[in-house]
């Protein structure tokens, strides 16, 4: 994934300068990026402009500015394109007269695949919704109605999916399922995008992520890249040994180290803006002092810290 | 477009519009028979023009295609399932014709066969006449259904506007107003039935346009309006 004029070349799916208002109201401010193939998520809190940024790169919303391809082509306005893509939109809504069978031949058929019953077979095995396929999707629980749309989505096997907030209303079990079913439809080749607005959805499936806050694309790449580019707060790592409080007087030499302290457990707290110089001197210091290390956990090497950092910032 | 066509029906024929709808439509039925038998003393020419001009042409008939048409994309927009149909591999006119036809057929063919037993009642058992109160409400629900499915798809407010419209534009001001006949799907639908037969509605009825006028306007609204669905579902934002 490149972002803000990299080269494009190859790219699935290649957003240049987009923006999107209504009125005065701007939702989507100046975004470009790239996407490949692989996982990617689009994270932000609710209201950032991941479902308007993501109805931009769909098709359904035009860009107030800027220009959206997909696999080299426009995506408004070219019906055509959409053989190659799957789309689950966020809305929940679905026809319910129709049962989760019918539903997913539903989109089988406008798609034009050629073998309706095992495409549909195939995806609503994906779904693991085999046992209820024969329910009116009315009564479905949301979770359930959720798989039913994913199926519907990849019911023409496609290269490309877009995903908004598949997990919602999902329990552990359907969400675990879903993301070893997402995970290997990337590891597939696919270019997946997933909006959410929770972090360990996110963190769980995708290789890359595209951070939007308040309309901007805050940040792009891998999570911990980002993160390790955002070293102007330094890391937090929690470090268990033998001697805390010697060590500590050892660690507070070094030149990357911002600050050391022990906390109430006995484990020493240590903020550096250069994790991996401090994970190469710790274990030199504590040999050389006799300590033994029991463990080395950095605090906030997670989406989390990197959503609040960016939110604060 | 037979996908989409069956997918608009089942939509459109829910169970609680379809009752208020049949019992709508069935309304100038049921008049006109009881008319008939009560002896009312009105002679045919009357009783045709109080039940097919002031009822079913004026009101019934715009009243049925509002309730369909605006539902034929309204639904969709409301329910948020339109988007189902637009991220597909689907020419735009793919879905706006079905969906159209889908209003007209529904919709046309309830008050066509409303309205002809109407006029067959109303006209002491005249099957010709009944044949052609059908067809010119068949052919006048057509309009109807093409300007308010267009309006479906322009605006949540669209059955709120469609029946001021019909009520104002169509049933008050076209009634009374000879100038603006050339703008009024119930002109061009009284003008089909006129031209047709000429014993449908007298010289007390404003404004009457020749066959040829009627058909014309028909044609003209129904292409017109199915050309602007389509311009709007290639152009819109899909909720």
């Amino acid at each position: 994934m490149t972002t803000n004029g990299a080269a494009a070349s190859e790219a699935t799916i290649s957003v240049r300068n987009v923006s999107k208002w209504y009125g005065d109201v701007v939702s989507v401010n100046d975004v470009s990026f790239d996407v490949h193939p692989g996982v990617t998520g689009l994270l932000g809190p609710n209201g950032a402009g991941k479902t308007t940024l993501l109805r931009m790169i769909n098709g359904l919303a035009e860009p107030s500015g800027g220009s959206v391809t997909m696999l080299g082509e426009a995506v408004r306005n070219n019906p055509g394109i959409y053989r190659r893509i799957g789309v689950m939109p966020e809305q929940e809504a679905v026809y319910p007269f129709l049962t989760g069978r019918q539903f997913v031949e539903l989109n089988a058929k406008l798609q034009g695949v050629s073998d309706i019953a095992s495409a549909t077979d195939r995806a609503i095995g994906l779904a693991d919704l085999a046992d209820t396929q024969g329910r009116a999707v009315g009564g479905y629980s949301r979770g359930m109605r959720q798989r039913i749309r994913l199926a519907a989505a990849v019911v023409h096997d496609p290269p490309v999916l877009l995903l908004d907030e598949p997990l919602s209303g999902a329990d552990p079990r359907q969400r675990m399922h879903f993301q070893e079913t997402i995970r290997r439809l990337g590891a597939e080749g696919r270019t997946i995008v997933i909006s959410s607005h929770i972090l360990e959805e996110v963190e769980a499936m995708a290789d890359q992520i595209l951070l939007i806050l308040a309309g901007k694309l805050a940040a792009a790449g891998d999570y911990r890249s980002i993160r390790e580019k955002l070293n102007e707060r330094p890391f937090m790592v929690k470090i268990g040994s033998s001697d805390s409080r010697s060590l500590a007087a050892g660690l507070v030499r070094l030149d990357t180290v911002v600050s050391v302290e022990v906390d109430g457990d006995g484990a020493i707290r240590l903020l550096s803006r250069d994790v991996h110089s401090v994970q190469q001197a710790v274990p030199k210091i504590a040999h050389d002092l006799g300590i033994t290390l029991f463990r080395f956990e950095p605090l906030d090497d997670s989406l989390e810290s990197v959503f609040s950092y960016l939110t604060e910032r | 477009m037979m996908l989409v066509f069956s997918l608009t029906m089942r939509q459109l024929l829910g169970r609680t519009r379809l009752t208020w709808i049949v019992l709508l439509a069935a309304a100038p039925a049921v008049l006109a028979a009881w008319m008939n038998l009560a002896d009312t003393g009105l002679t045919v020419t009357d009783m045709t023009n109080i039940i097919m001009s002031n009822l079913v042409i004026s009101a019934v008939l715009p009243v049925v295609i509002v309730l369909l048409a605006i539902a034929a994309f309204g639904n969709e927009l409301e329910d948020r399932t339109l988007s189902y149909l637009m991220l597909k591999p689907v020419p735009r006119w793919k879905i706006a014709v079905p969906k159209l036809l889908a209003t007209v057929i529904a919709g046309g063919g309830l008050v066509a066969l409303s309205g002809g037993i109407a006029a067959y009642f109303a006209s002491d058992g005249d099957v010709s006449r009944a044949l052609v109160a059908a067809l010119g409400l068949f052919l006048g629900a057509s309009a109807y259904a093409a300007a308010f499915t267009w309006l479906g798809l322009l605006t949540t407010q669209g059955l709120a506007f469609g029946l001021l419209y019909a009520f104002i534009w169509e049933a008050s001001l076209a009634n009374f107003l000879s100038g603006i006949k050339f703008l009024s799907i119930r002109q061009y639908t009284m003008g089909v039935m006129h031209g047709l037969e000429p014993s449908f509605f007298d010289d007390r009825v404003n404004g009457l346009l020749s066959l040829q006028a009627g058909l014309i306007g028909i044609a003209v609204v129904f292409a017109l309006f199915l050309a602007l669905t389509i311009r709007r579902l290639r152009t819109m934002d899909v909720p």
